[in-house]
């Protein structure tokens, strides 16, 4: 709202509070006093802004209040009836009833303290939650205006949807969309820095960090510098609306001169971690994967645009063949390089935009391969800007599971307090049913003891808004220690009015659900107490036990879903991957830029790294191939019967790996049919391997061997110089057992394996078996390689490592430690729970333990009979939390990996967990019983 | 009523009597002057700030507000209620009366207000306690000694 409005907005709030006030004023002067208000206002905003404004109201109000006060009180009944009289009552008994709630409060601070406790614990992990959300997920483009911005993404005819487009594709939208004022592209790359000068950043997460210990981190290579870069269209910075902090953007330069002199731009955050800030920067060069380039800019501060990070650099789309060695990129329809964006132009609608884009696509479908998915129908997508490349199914079925597992710890956080109250209700039966027989109705007993618990929710909110804050404060930091030092994650977590909005309406809704429930009841008993002092603490103790049933329930099921993922996690890690991922390291040899190493040379080097690698104790085999691990696999259409691959007589696109003949025994893959390839000196016969799957797929039913192929990677991205399997018929000599891939939908699995020729080992990682820990040898092996060639950088990791990197095993993992955390809040709720019930138990029945004592039952006895009764809730809570599972693990299934959805182990296991803390909870207020001194007990009243 | 508070009075008349540029003080006015006087009641500090205000001319009720901000470098600010109930009471107590407004006031929502020879009396009286008071203070040092022009 403008100053101005807000103005006028108090002004009449003003005037309708002087109401009834006429009489303390000259006749007639109501409208000057507002004048006069109205002209304080105007000086007060003009002279110290908002700030000022709010001190002129406060001072306003309280002269206001003060004016009602002092006047005499029989003015205020000789005033006209006002018409929000019975607005004003309701208000009236608010306060009133917030006050009485304030000092009952204050006086059982025991029961408000444990409340407001669990209270807190619920509504923080839910803010949370909704903050990490709107930080991640939610978040909008990093531009000026995000709100005209979207996300170009197309619905394939298989249903799919898919964020990336081509170059050229991009091209088309680009200059063919009348309703946007501007389309861009964005594409991540990883690029090697040479020649930058200055001290060499260190990488921010080291092998001891979290992440680095989980080796989620990707292999570091300890000579060279990595450097994040965006690579980005020309029109980027202009359509988001950004400009430099300082220097200027590529679209201040024409293409021309772009080409002419390579420029780039440095993120502000890298600037300063990098150079220290050095205004020197612009102008200087630094070399990308060796080529030359000049930093024209800086980027502002943060600056993230369309992603999450910021990176080190900005790199132009139309130079992007200069890191690469190779045009193709920008010339292939179907390489799917980049996403996506646009700027609707004014006055254009986003489903205006989606049809002219849709028209468009289709216009492009025959640009494409035959056999591109493109190339049959599509239609464009148009979604609200957002850095996040499309929310897909099982993004969004984790999101509503962790949504769901925070509001049921709200709801255990909420029966919690209801049990509370509960209990705190039995104790003040006698003031209720005494307000009763004064005449107060149910309905206003009941609308006091709501207002007490929302006031206790809504200081709940108020400790947890900013204790939550912290803790996700720290915990943005600690993760922004553990991202890849060559990007700098932002992410803004600041309560904002969206937060503080759904703090207070969690925090009331909170109030009114865990102080409902109670108030009814115990207004309802405290009717019948008027009349029989007993009788009514039955009815609340099955109310209190049917609380901690449905808590253990409801956190059972939490806690078993939590542990469906960790053991999803796990076993994604230990699945039969076809081949041995335990004895196995990855070595990957990058010779350096700048020199001239020779083709042969390398090889001469690799085949010298080799022997000494194998010669190293503990080694049992070597061999040069692409492990299957690898996240990068390489794909060729495959065409039969000696036929050169065409789309009219294409069969399948598989994946293809080089080989040497020992690969099978080193990894420890058999083959199922035929031979291996035969080790001999010359180059390798036209002879393939496929796995057992490809076989199927390309001769389902046949014997494969002794048939021929030929492959064709025209139209696969692949770099410059790169072998390939195009023009040869090959042979297929066996069929070796399938190996489990990375790709999400398992297509790696199907394999062609081609016979890596000798002088081409330069190609391939080196693949090492070992004996025992390969982690062992990793530190010798390093060394070995550091006194063949200083010059070489070797990246080493086991293969387990690289497969804890997949995308599958993340997204798992990751799920599985917020499952696992939110569930333990659950469970620390519910035995706090247990226990304070079992404790206000064990109070009330004081009186009746001490007889029991006193008539000579054994301590042992009243132990078990307190145990017993305590315990039933929890097991009828056991019962119905398992149920409750098992409809959730099938919701789970999705993100299952290889687990019946009905997990013994899990369902068992967390039951016995939680019944062995439900018996320690219950177990500590049930020794007090036995302590009971009969005497003292039966004098009570 | 003593004798010094007699002639208090009498002089008091005659301060009316330049200011109001009346002959004589009605009845009405009289009593209430006694009243105010015998009464030694203290005026409020805002009270007292109004009497001062519009002790030079008729103003309306901002720009009362505005010249005594201006006046104590805005140690006393009145709210628009705090203005109105008090000259309400001023009203009332015929320490102030309405005038009607400058011929250039455009706004028909202004109201000038102007002192009446009981509320120069009560303005004068209340100094001259204050007055009492500070000699006081001073005797026994809690203010420095004052410096006369001599």
């Amino acid at each position: 709202m403008s100053l101005e409005r807000t103005r006028h907005f108090a002004s009449g709030v003003y005037r309708r509070s002087l109401r009834g006030l006429d009489h303390g004023l000259p006749a007639g002067s109501l409208d000057e006093a507002v004048q006069v208000f109205d002209d304080l206002q105007r000086d007060a905003a003009s002279s110290g802004g908002w700030w000022a404004l709010a001190r002129c109201w406060i001072s306003e109000a309280i002269a206001v209040r003060t004016l009602r006060r002092t006047l005499p009180s029989h003015s205020h009944a000789s005033s006209r009836p006002r018409p929000e009289g019975a607005w004003m009552i309701l208000l009236e008994t608010l306060v009133q009833d917030l006050r009485y709630g304030a000092r009952t409060l204050r006086r059982r601070d025991g029961f408000a303290i444990v409340s407001i406790l669990a209270l807190a614990l619920g509504i923080g992990v839910n803010t949370a939650v909704f903050t990490a959300y709107k930080a991640l997920i939610a978040r909008p483009l990093d531009a000026r205006d995000p709100d005209t911005l979207v996300n170009f993404s197309l619905r394939l005819h298989s249903g799919a949807t898919h964020a990336t487009f081509s170059y050229p594709d991009y091209e088309a939208y680009r200059d063919g969309l009348r309703s946007f004022s501007g389309v861009i592209a964005f594409s991540i790359e990883q690029l090697t820095l040479t020649d930058a000068g200055g001290a060499v950043a260190r990488r921010g997460a080291e092998n001891g960090s979290l992440i680095g210990r989980l080796g989620l981190l990707p292999p570091s290579a300890s000579n060279k510098e990595i450097a994040s870069t965006f690579v980005v269209s020309e029109n980027y910075f202009s359509v988001l609306g950004v400009a430099p902090e300082r220097g200027r953007v590529f679209d201040a330069m024409s293409a021309s001169e772009l080409a002419a002199s390579p420029s780039v731009l440095i993120s502000d955050n890298y600037w300063q971690r990098r150079f220290a800030g050095d205004p020197a920067v612009l102008g200087k060069t630094i070399r990308l994967q060796g080529t030359v380039f000049t930093i024209i800019g800086i980027t502002p501060a943060d600056f993230t645009g369309t992603s999450v990070a910021a990176p080190n650099f900005w790199l132009p789309l139309s130079l992007y063949p200069l890191v690469h060695a190779d045009s193709r990129r920008l010339r292939d329809r179907e390489d799917l390089c980049c996403r996506v964006f646009g700027r609707l132009a004014p006055g254009a609608s986003m489903r205006e935009a989606q049809a002219e884009a849709t028209v468009l696509a289709s216009r492009l479908r025959a640009l494409h391969e035959p056999n591109s998915e493109l190339r049959k129908d599509v239609s464009a997508v148009m979604s609200p800007g957002s850095p996040l490349p499309g929310i897909n199914a099982s993004l969004r079925l984790t999101i509503v599971l962790i949504m769901a597992a925070a509001g049921m710890v709200l709801v255990i956080a909420c029966t919690n307090a209801a049990g509370l109250q509960l209990a705190r209700a039995t104790a003040r039966q006698q003031e209720l049913g005494m307000r009763l027989s004064l005449g107060a109705s149910r309905s206003r007993l009941i609308r006091q003891l709501v207002t007490e618990s929302t006031l206790l929710g809504v200081l709940a909110g108020s400790l947890a808004l900013p204790v939550t804050w912290t803790m996700l404060h720290l915990a943005v930091t600690r993760a922004a220690e553990e991202f890849p030092a060559e990007y700098t994650l932002v992410l803004n977590i600041n309560p904002d009015l969206a937060v503080f909005v759904y703090v207070l309406v969690i925090s009331v809704l909170a109030g009114v659900l865990f102080g409902l429930v109670p108030a009814v009841a115990s207004s309802r008993s405290a009717l019948f107490s008027i009349t029989r002092a007993t009788g009514t603490s039955l009815v609340h103790s099955r109310l209190r036990h049917g609380l901690i049933a449905a808590q253990v329930a409801v956190s059972v099921t939490l806690m078993i879903a939590g542990g469906l993922l960790v053991r999803g996690a796990i076993q994604a890690l230990r699945m039969d991957t076809g081949y041995d991922v335990e004895h196995l390291v990855d070595v990957s040899l990058q010779f350096p830029e700048g020199r001239t190493y020779a083709a042969d040379y390398k090889a001469a080097l690799v085949r010298d790294v080799r022997s000494r690698l194998a010669a190293l104790p503990g080694v049992t085999g070597i061999t040069s191939a692409r492990p299957p691990s690898d996240q990068g696999g390489t794909r060729a259409a495959v065409s039969l019967n000696g036929e050169a691959p065409s789309p009219r007589n294409l069969r399948a696109t598989l994946y293809y790996t080089w080989v040497q003949p020992n690969y099978f025994e080193t990894l420890g893959i058999p083959l199922s049919r035929g031979r291996g390839f035969r080790a001999q000196a010359g180059p390798p016969d036209h002879a393939v391997i496929l796995s057992d799957s490809a076989a199927q797929r390309l001769w389902p039913g046949q014997n494969p061997i002794g048939q021929s192929l030929r492959l064709g990677t025209d139209g696969q991205f692949h770099n410059t110089g790169e072998l390939l399997p195009d023009g040869p018929t090959w042979q297929v000599v066996g069929v070796a057992r399938d190996t489990r891939g990375v790709t999400l939908d398992g297509s790696d699995s199907q394999q062609v394996y081609v016979p890596l020729p000798e002088d081409r080992l330069q190609d391939s990682p080196i693949l090492v078996r070992t004996h025992s820990d390969p982690t062992l040898v990793i530190r010798p092996m390093e060394a070995e390689i550091a006194t063949v060639d200083p010059g070489l950088t070797a990246t080493t990791s086991t293969l387990q490592a690289m497969l804890r990197r997949t995308d599958a095993f993340l997204i798992t993992s990751t799920l599985a430690a917020i499952a696992s955390s939110i569930s333990l809040f659950g469970l620390l709720l519910a035995s706090m729970g247990i226990y304070s019930t079992v404790s206000y138990d064990v109070v009330l029945r004081t009186r009746e333990l001490g007889i029991r004592m006193a008539i000579g039952a054994p301590k042992r006895n009243v132990l078990a009979l307190v145990m017993r009764g305590s315990l039933r809730p929890v097991v009828a809570g056991l019962l119905l939390g398992s149920i409750l599972a098992g409809g959730a693990s099938r919701l789970l299934r999705g993100v299952l990996y290889g687990l019946s959805a009905i997990d013994v182990i899990s369902f068992v296991g967390a039951s016995l967990l939680f019944l062995v803390i439900a018996l320690a909870a219950s177990w500590l207020p049930s020794r007090r019983a036995m302590r009971i001194d009969p005497l003292v007990a039966l004098r009570e009243p | 009523m003593d004798a010094s508070n007699q002639e208090q009075c009498e002089s008091q008349k005659q301060y009316a009597h330049g200011i109001d540029g009346k002959d004589s003080i009605s009845t009405r006015e009289w009593y209430t002057i006694i009243r105010y006087m015998s009464a030694r009641r203290p005026l409020s500090p805002q009270v007292f700030q109004i009497l001062l205000s519009l002790a030079e001319r008729p103003r309306h009720g901002y720009a009362i507000i505005l010249e005594i901000q201006e006046r104590t470098a805005s140690k006393t600010r009145l709210t628009a209620s705090t203005l109105y109930a008090a000259l309400k009471r001023l009203l009332d107590a015929g320490l102030v009366a309405e005038v009607a407004a400058k011929a250039g006031d455009s706004d028909p929502r202004r109201r000038y207000y102007r002192l009446t020879p009981s509320g120069v009396a009560a303005g004068r009286a209340e100094a001259a306690r204050l007055d009492a008071l500070t000699t006081e203070a001073r005797a026994r040092r809690w203010l420095p000694a004052r410096h006369f022009e001599s």
